[in-house]
């Protein structure tokens, strides 16, 4: 009955990408639909437009729907092969992620309204799937599906940059984005493939298990007790008893764990399908007294090899064994979550107790004998140079994608050629999956290398890009270009508060990164919906900052919104923005670095300048003649305000954004 | 057999970099065969015989041809490279840079006995794996469909999207007629050949 349930529950732990599947799934079916109604002669070539894009947020919101329903997130496990993890950390962006796209498809759904009317269902095709590679980006737990939901997302944002075909700047803009991010790839596939080289492995915790043996004291001459020998070429972890014990013992095998996990599923089937356990591996390596069980890589203890694992123990009755088990929180973890686990209530318990106090007792056992569970790696053999510089490359291609300081001259022109909706979602969404994986990568698998090494060189880029993204958009007439410094000044930000290094700098940094959303949501809605009145339409659709004069006599409400948008992204008090940025100040104060704090307060004055002339230019401005826009609808209208009301009640109760973040952030750590 | 890697090494190398040196594109494209050509030489001495056939038959056979034939199709004029004064001696300096460290960084790793490295190692042989010996194929497909289906999945969603991207970047609509660069086969068959 046991083994029944266990295998649903492995079944089940297998789904735990549904919203993913569901969003490819529907993403291939919508498309076929489509284009067998969209290009088909005989039905008149159907025009698709307001009803792809209610399709294309279905899809999201049912997601989004899968993603909240999600039970299988407590037990904080990975899944597909390691490959994913399914924490609260990447619940919570996925969750910020589906919202603010659900909200981005909306406001260019209406805004595309009063545009001419055009065929291209691709665009939304290509947004959902941007939107795929952004989820499945968020919980990549490895370099290579990291790498690809990279690339999913990024060859979107090639074609939806260049998407406007007879416009000779979004083909330029499309085709420089995509030297630019063929430029990334190849820095980050450089990068993971020295990493690979060094230490064999390209899972996160892997990489975390790698430093943490690392920086473990040495104690080389062990008389009693047991000793792994990580090796870090081919990540074979051999076990073997020390010299007082190694007489009884058979020789010592080395395996993969992917190996042994597989082995240790094989076992489980047999002993479910033929009630018995052959096992003819442990019975070889088993002696009279002692059993030497190894499991050693960090990621193979999770959940339910654990159960599986002490199930068989239990049913074996060694008397005298001896089990050498790598110890870790998540075990002890996972046990926890298990508990709140709703579908595992069934299952007895006693077992599982039982087996949690024959795990108490082995640990007992190993403070008797003052053996170690784990030796350290010889740090003669490892050279770490490599590996940073692996490291190193890696976070430049990140940071390319992130268009921080000295890699974002791509994103001036990218965001001025392309299309504004496109301009829309570069700006507003990609980010923080980008950040999550930066995180990942810092904080999880390399945190020795970015804490001892290069820690200063990113408090470094982010003053460098709060520099730039203050003087650059000084000289700025085109609101996009305006519009791209600003975001490389927050990027900025986002990377002061990340670099912090403790808890409550990256807790302000994911909150930061929302509040940005919703505020870049709140901004571009206005740009969207601000639509030239004239007779004849023609493609320019760029403004210039003087196109904005006299809206306050037009639409006096559309520029008390835009006012108190730009008000809240210079960060002045009432509204939410300031609220991000002295967080983020005091978090640099908190963690004494002075010098950089003081820069960026002064610098983020100098940017208020830009931010401050574009509100002079809708109210203060002496001209009698400026630009006409259509006014805009009742669902417009509702839109905007509660975007922009968003923005004064979150100031004033902040905590809904800040705890979902909260948990996330103390799960991970 | 070391005579022959360093060999393959050295054509790759130099075939690597004339691709990127010689200004007609059309023996760029030569050299990236070349360079394709001595990587499956280095598979095959490596003994990684699926891995060499699949480089030929899929990298030399298919995209490199392809390429061959969007070039000899493409009107390119010949340009000089311009040396601009500011991009040249910067990008110059920080490849430099670059190129030092991670030479360093490899020289230091691999400057040292490895053998010596591993002493602890245990010098058990897994007779049973020695034995019984997968081809090449089947591993390749155990590990693609099995350990690696989800990154499977995901290339396969990125090739679908290059599949649209072309689509929709070339079709003909009635919307954008007279707008977008079209193909002019008269005028491609006409002009005289980029060799």
């Amino acid at each position: 009955m046991m083994n029944q349930e266990l295998f649903q529950i492995y079944h089940l732990k297998e789904m735990s990408l549904s919203a993913e599947l569901f969003l490819s799934c529907s993403i291939l079916q919508f498309t076929f639909y489509a284009v067998s109604t969209a290009y088909q002669r005989r039905a008149g070539f159907i025009i698709l437009n307001q009803q792809v894009y209610y399709i294309g947020s279905l899809f999201v919101i049912l997601s989004l729907f899968l993603l909240l329903n999600e039970d299988l997130l407590i037990m904080n496990s990975f899944n597909s092969n390691n490959f994913i993890i399914n924490d609260y950390l990447s619940f919570a962006t996925k969750l910020l992620i589906c919202i603010t796209s659900v909200a981005f498809l909306t406001i260019i759904n209406i805004s595309f309204r009063d545009e001419p009317i055009q065929n291209n269902f691709e665009y939304v095709v290509l947004i959902t799937i941007s939107v795929l590679g952004l989820l499945l980006l968020c919980s990549a737990n490895d370099l290579i599906t990291a790498y690809l939901a990279i690339e999913l997302h990024s060859i979107a944002f090639y074609i939806m940059s260049a998407f406007k075909r007879n416009s000779s700047y979004s083909i330029e803009s499309g085709l420089k984005y995509f030297i630019i991010g063929a430029l990334s790839s190849a820095f980050f596939l450089f990068g993971s493939s020295i990493v690979y080289g060094c230490m064999g492995s390209l899972i996160f915790d892997d990489l975390r298990m790698f430093f943490s043996l690392l920086s473990l004291p040495t104690q080389n001459n062990l008389n009693l007790g047991s000793a792994i020998i990580f090796d870090p070429s081919i990540l074979s972890c051999s076990a073997y008893l020390g010299e007082n014990f190694q007489t009884n013992l058979p020789q010592p095998y080395s395996t993969t764990p992917d190996n042994l996990l597989d082995w240790c599923f094989f076992n489980y089937e047999v002993s479910v399908l033929s009630q018995s356990f052959p096992s003819s591996f442990l019975q070889a390596s088993c002696n009279e007294d002692f059993l030497v069980y190894p499991i050693f890589s960090y990621f193979f203890i999770d959940f339910l090899t654990s159960i599986f694992i002490l199930d068989w123990i239990i049913n074996q009755e060694f008397v005298n064994g001896l089990f050498l088990i790598y110890y870790d929180v998540s075990f002890i973890k996972s046990f926890s979550a298990f508990e709140f686990f709703p579908s595992l209530s069934n299952i007895a318990k006693t077992s599982i107790e039982s087996s949690l106090s024959i795990f108490y007792q082995i640990s007992e056992l190993y403070q008797v004998f003052n053996a170690p569970i784990l030796t350290p790696i010889d740090c003669s053999m490892v050279n770490l140079d490599l590996v940073s510089i692996g490291f190193f490359l890696i976070c430049v291609s990140l940071f390319i994608k992130l268009s921080i300081a000295p890699f974002h001259f791509w994103s001036l022109d990218v965001y001025e050629g392309s299309p504004s909706t496109t301009t829309f979602f570069f700006a507003v969404i990609p980010k923080i999956s980008l950040f999550v994986l930066l995180m990942r990568l810092c904080y999880v698998s390399f945190y020795e290398i970015f804490v001892n090494d290069f820690q200063i060189y990113f408090f470094a880029l982010a003053v460098l890009s709060i520099f730039v993204g203050a003087l650059g958009g000084l000289e700025q007439r085109k609101l996009k270009t305006l519009l791209a410094y600003s975001s490389i000044s927050h990027t900025g930000y986002l990377l002061l508060s990340f670099s912090t290094g403790n808890v409550e700098g990256i807790l302000m940094m994911f909150y930061y990164l929302a509040i940005y959303m919703i505020s870049g949501l709140s901004f571009w809605a206005v740009y969207l919906f601000l639509i030239q009145k004239r007779d004849i339409y023609y493609n320019k659709n760029n403004k210039e900052l003087g196109d904005l004069v006299l809206l306050k006599e037009s639409n006096p409400m559309l520029a008390f919104i835009l006012a108190m948008t730009l008000f809240s992204l210079a960060g002045i008090p009432p509204l939410v923005g300031f609220l991000i940025k002295i967080g983020v100040f005091s978090v640099a104060i908190k963690s004494s670095a002075y010098l950089v704090s003081v820069i960026s307060i002064v610098l983020s004055v100098i940017s208020t300048f830009y931010y401050i002339r574009l509100i002079k230019i809708l109210y203060f401005e002496n001209t009698l003649v400026g630009k006409l826009y259509v006014p805009i609808r009742t669902q417009k209208a509702l839109l905007i305000s509660v975007l922009a009301l968003s923005l004064i009640v979150l100031c004033f109760d902040p905590m809904v954004i800040y705890l979902l973040f909260y948990k996330a952030i103390f799960i991970a750590n | 057999m070391i005579f022959l890697t360093y060999l393959m090494c050295a054509l790759l190398l130099i075939s690597a970099s004339l691709v990127i040196i010689s200004k007609n594109p059309f023996h760029s494209v030569l050299f990236l065969v070349a360079s394709f050509l001595s990587a499956s030489m280095l598979l095959f001495l490596f003994e990684n015989e699926f891995l060499a056939l699949f480089f030929l038959i899929i990298y030399l056979g298919a995209i490199a041809i392809l390429f061959l034939f969007v070039v000899m199709m493409l009107d390119i004029k010949y340009r000089e490279l311009q040396m601009s004064r500011l991009y040249f001696p910067v990008g110059v300096l920080i490849g430099a840079t670059v190129l030092i460290e991670v030479y360093g960084a490899f020289l230091k790793v691999f400057s040292k006995n490895t053998n010596l490295c591993f002493k602890e190692h245990n010098s058990y042989i897994n007779w049973y794996d020695n034995l019984d010996a997968l081809p090449d194929v089947y591993v390749f497909g155990q590990i693609f469909y099995t350990q690696y289906v989800l990154q499977i999945l995901i290339a396969g969603l990125i090739l679908y999207l290059a599949v649209i991207a072309v689509a929709f970047l070339t079709v003909k609509t009635s919307f954008h007629r007279g707008m977008v660069k079209e193909q002019s086969v008269s005028r491609q068959l006409s002009r005289k050949n980029v060799l």
